[in-house]
């Protein structure tokens, strides 16, 4: 196991070069002129250029590119072209925040999304089925940005009961969870719902109540583990959407997180922000889909199986028929 | 031959649109996809944009819905509704654009890995996997931050981002299909690679890209609101949904309506396409639909026993009738059947493919699909208490200890992610064994069905077919039932394992005096395994006796054992060669008149198609359900072998 972990780590490499190769080409085919807006349209154009080549930006494209993933290797990700500071020191502050919101997202949608979809192909047709499926849908098909306002209008404006901005106490988190949770949620009913639906007809689900077991313990016990897998699949997949929607909640409620962070350096076109950002948020997405992986194996022997390879799972058999 | 192949994609297409046509919701959504369409593309027409959208008339600003401005005005006085009508165009124009380019781009990128070479696949699958570890919005932002606004910016950086999703979707569907036959079929006539890529594969998987289409335009149109509303999108005064969102963000206190509308006005675009997605999806695979339950409980009729019952009858099944009850219309998988099993008994069914065999012992466990199966007539009798009067509980209490059933196919029939231990020892719980009481008996059931105990750590996966059937049949004989039925238990295996499990099922059935139900299509097996032999048609039992009666060709016997037995090869017989059946067993949804049997009868007289025969009972407790041996209808050249 620790070997195909290892492996999967190995790749990320590849990973990382290409996103900043692509990010690092897009950002500089108008890089702007840094100089020019850090010092004011007064400063003489000596002054400007010798700031821009302080930056190193009279090198060639590549020579950049290099020294930018030579300094990577260090873990540094450069200084912010405008501000002077860091890009690390403030990832370091920024990344927990916005990492801590999305985790609770995540589990928000998939803690209340399971249930209502398992409930939902239980009892297909019924009432309950329609208004959990009307909801999946339509939640599904909301952009976040304006579910923000909305909630913001109804909560914070019109009702006073939420904060508007800030995370300071578990108030503050309502909201912002709530919104950045919402698209998951919608898949997570709709995925939940249609593999249990397949669940339901597999055979050794028959077989499980042949036993003379309870509905609700077949449902349990035999349903629920096999179904959750395209489930956990369809959350992995969303996670990368969800990063994405973080630059919008957290820039709707003035939150201190790397989203916020991010859409303000786009604006400013300050590249060594950028880069480190989506370099962080590429690492998140391709670090959740290994979890992803693991989280199938666990659940799924025959995948663990693959991982494995059939040597591992003998000698552990062994183990425990000498003990 | 095109044509031939032409017309086979027409009637798949139209069944497709019948599907979706009877699907409401589907439905309103394509019409409301088609109705936005034709309002995006007319929106000139309908509107001078100078007049109506950009003007600003500060005397009318934010004025609340009337009937003169539907949607009230917004911070410069214009009409409201105009301007979001009026987006609809630059809206539909980028998720379209986009959708289209990433879709075409994504079939030849994922078609031409899949199809062509490996190495080119794996090079390719990297590259995807570099797009997709950058979250869409971000990539789109960072394309519009650097190249700045505009539609054309939005269109490149929705597409490529979007690329990867059609092409993986394109690449495993065409992996699958290259594996089919007739692409094989086609090669070997000597079309080229490319043609037949062309010509056979796009067709194929257009059906999933379709569904891909319509969820990725409402994906698309959400992320244009969404650069919009950050100011990445279209430049003010064009109006755009999203940047509409973020100018009356600050009214948001005094002109909720300002927020309300453009937001409800995407989300029912979305909604309309992810629908319609939805729909197609479900008339491309029906599989999932289920069926709707029928309305309100069936009262089953319950006959009491009007013989008394013997000490040893295990099973008694008194006119049995079961129907499926699905949307084409009810199946008729079982037409009045009438059984007894005595104690220690081995009773065969035998048949072909749905003569209902499975309905029948499924009926015995109530484990029918609920509110599908619907047995509407009859009753059946354990120990003679009636299964159809049995409570819930009590049911549950009968099955797997009582009754237990052997299942047709043990690669499905074990859940892949328990252990097999686990899977005997649930059984064992269930009906009230303690933990350790279950765990001793579970290694005692392995050696029983001749498995090594410590084999019980294993999942289904590890173990061959042979071993996962003992494991089912280890479940199924865990409580000593007193009465076992086993479903072709040994369909799914090669021969010489074949004969182990039958030997296997038999001893344990003598030891145990389990009374035994054997379905299976084998005569061969029933021969060897059972005393009493029911053959089963079209849901009928129409011919019952035991094992040897039914094998000595000397009695009279129904037309169609007679086909049976001319159709299985017989060692010590001068025939040369076997005499399969014509013809095919009737629609069970449309059952004839008279005799289930009488199309493929070779015997067949007037009154086979007129009404159905009743059943002959002869002395030695054969019975034959045909009109040729009934003793008040005097027939002449009755069947003989």
């Amino acid at each position: 196991m620790w070997k195909y972990i290892i492996k999967r780590l190995f790749m990320l490499i590849p990973v990382v070069i290409g996103v900043t190769f692509l990010v690092f080409f897009i950002m500089n085919i108008k890089p702007g002129d840094p100089g020019r807006m850090v010092l004011g349209l007064d400063a003489s154009q000596e002054v400007v250029d010798a700031y821009n080549t302080k930056l190193g930006l009279d090198q060639p494209y590549l020579v950049r590119y290099a020294q930018f993933l030579s300094s990577l290797l260090h873990g540094d990700f450069g200084n912010s072209w405008y501000g002077g500071d860091p890009v690390i020191d403030n990832i370091k502050q920024m990344f927990p925040v916005t990492l801590k919101i999305a985790v609770l997202a995540i589990i928000f949608a998939t803690v209340v999304g399971v249930p209502i979809g398992m409930l939902s192909a239980v009892k297909q047709y019924s009432l309950v089925d329609r208004i959990a499926s009307i909801f999946a849908m339509v939640i599904a098909s909301t952009p976040s940005f304006w579910l923000c306002l909305l909630l913001l209008m109804i909560f914070s404006v019109h009702l006073g009961w939420l904060p508007s901005y800030g995370l300071t106490t578990w108030k503050h988190y309502i909201m912002p969870v709530f919104v950045l949770g919402a698209n998951t949620l919608g898949i997570c009913i709709r995925m939940t719902r249609t593999s249990m639906l397949e669940e339901v007809r597999q055979d050794y689900v028959r077989t499980a109540r042949a036993k003379g077991m309870k509905e609700d313990r077949v449902i349990i016990k035999h349903a629920l583990f096999n179904s959750l897998i395209p489930v956990i699949t369809a959350v992995g997949t969303n996670f990368s959407l969800l990063l994405g929607a973080t630059v919008y909640v957290e820039s709707i409620f003035a939150l201190p997180g790397l989203g916020n962070y991010l859409i303000k350096a786009v604006n400013a076109k300050d590249i060594p922000i950028v880069m480190g950002c989506i370099v962080v948020l590429a690492i998140a997405t391709v670090l959740i889909n290994l979890l992803i992986d693991l989280l199938h194996s666990a659940i799924d022997p025959r995948i663990k199986a693959q991982y494995v390879g059939p040597m591992k799972i003998k000698t552990k058999k062994e183990e425990k028929t000498n003990g | 031959m095109a044509k031939k192949k032409n017309s086979v994609d027409n009637s798949q297409w139209m069944v497709i649109w019948h599907s979706l046509k009877s699907n409401k919701v589907a439905f309103i959504c394509l019409i409301l996809v088609v109705l936005l369409f034709l309002l995006s593309v007319s929106v000139d027409m309908i509107f001078d944009y100078e007049e109506d959208i950009i003007k600003q008339t500060i005397s009318e600003r934010l004025q609340p819905p009337s009937m003169k401005h539907w949607f009230g005005t917004d911070a410069y006085g214009r009409d409201y509704f105009s301007r979001i009508a009026y987006a609809s165009r630059i809206t539909m124009f980028i998720a379209l654009a986009s959708t289209f380019f990433a879709a075409v781009f994504g079939i030849l990128i994922g078609a031409a890995a899949a199809f062509f070479n490996a190495k080119l696949d794996n090079i390719v699958q990297r590259l995807l996997d570099i797009v997709i570890a950058v979250p869409t919005i971000l990539l789109a932002i960072c394309v519009m931050a650097v190249l700045g606004g505009g539609v054309i910016n939005m269109i490149v950086a929705f597409t490529i981002s979007q690329i990867p999703k059609f092409s993986r979707i394109i690449r495993s569907s065409v992996l699958v299909i290259k594996e089919n036959e007739y692409i094989e079929a086609a090669e070997a006539i000597g079309a080229s690679k490319m043609r037949t890529l062309i010509t056979h594969l796009i067709p194929n998987t257009l059906g999933t890209t379709l569904v891909q289409i319509t969820m990725n335009v409402s994906y698309i149109i959400l992320s244009t609101a969404a650069l919009g509303y950050l100011g990445l999108g279209v430049s003010a005064p064009e109006p755009e949904w999203g940047l509409m969102l973020s100018e009356a963000r600050e009214f948001m206190r005094s002109e909720p309506y300002l927020i309300m509308i453009p937001g409800v006005v995407i989300v029912v675009t979305a909604l309309a396409f992810n629908l319609l997605g939805d729909g197609l999806r479900d008339a491309m695979d029906p599989k999932l639909k289920g069926y709707r339950k029928s309305k309100g409980k069936e009262k089953l009729p319950i006959l009491p026993i009007s013989e008394n019952i013997s000490k040893d009858e295990v099973l008694r099944i008194n006119n049995l009738y079961v129907k499926y009850s699905t949307p084409e219309g009810d199946v008729m998988a079982i037409n009045g059947v009438n059984l007894s099993l005595n104690k220690g008994e081995r009773l065969g069914i035998v048949g072909e493919t749905g003569a209902g065999k499975t309905t029948l012992a499924l009926s015995i466990l109530r484990l029918l699909p609920k509110g599908v199966g619907i047995p509407y007539k009859g009753d059946i009798y354990f120990k003679g208490k009636s299964i159809h009067a049995m409570d819930e509980k009590n049911m549950r209490t009968v099955r797997g200890n009582l009754i237990s059933m052997i299942f047709q196919d043990p690669m499905t029939s074990l859940n892949p992610v328990l252990t097999v231990g686990d899977q005997i020892a649930e059984v064992l719980r269930q009906h009230g064994k303690q933990k350790q009481d279950a765990e001793k008996r579970v290694d005692e059931l392995l050696q029983l069905v001749g498995i090594e105990a410590s084999r019980k750590i294993c999942y289904p996966h590890q173990l061959s077919g042979g071993m996962r059937q003992r494991i089912v049949i280890a479940i199924a004989l865990a409580c000593e039932p007193d009465l076992l039925i086993a479903d072709e238990p040994t369909t799914a295996l090669d021969v010489t394992i074949q004969s182990q499990v039958l030997a296997m099922i038999d001893e344990i059935q003598k030891k145990l005096q389990t009374a035994l139900i054997m379905i299976t299509h084998d005569f061969g097996i029933v021969a060897e395994n059972c005393d009493k032999v029911a053959i089963m048609y079209a849901g009928e039992i129409i011919e019952y006796g035991e094992i040897e009666q039914i094998f000595n060709k000397e009695n009279p016997h129904h037309p169609y054992t007679v086909g049976l037995f001319n159709s299985i090869p017989d060692l010590y017989s001068d025939q040369k060669r076997l005499i399969p059946i014509p013809g095919l067993m009737p629609d069970l949804s449309d059952l004839p008149k008279g005799c289930v049997y009488a199309d493929r009868c070779p015997y067949r007289i007037e009154r086979c198609e007129q009404r159905k025969p009743s059943v002959r009972q002869y002395s030695d407790g054969r019975q034959i359900k045909c009109h040729l041996f009934l003793e008040d209808e005097k027939i002449e050249g009755r069947a003989r072998c």
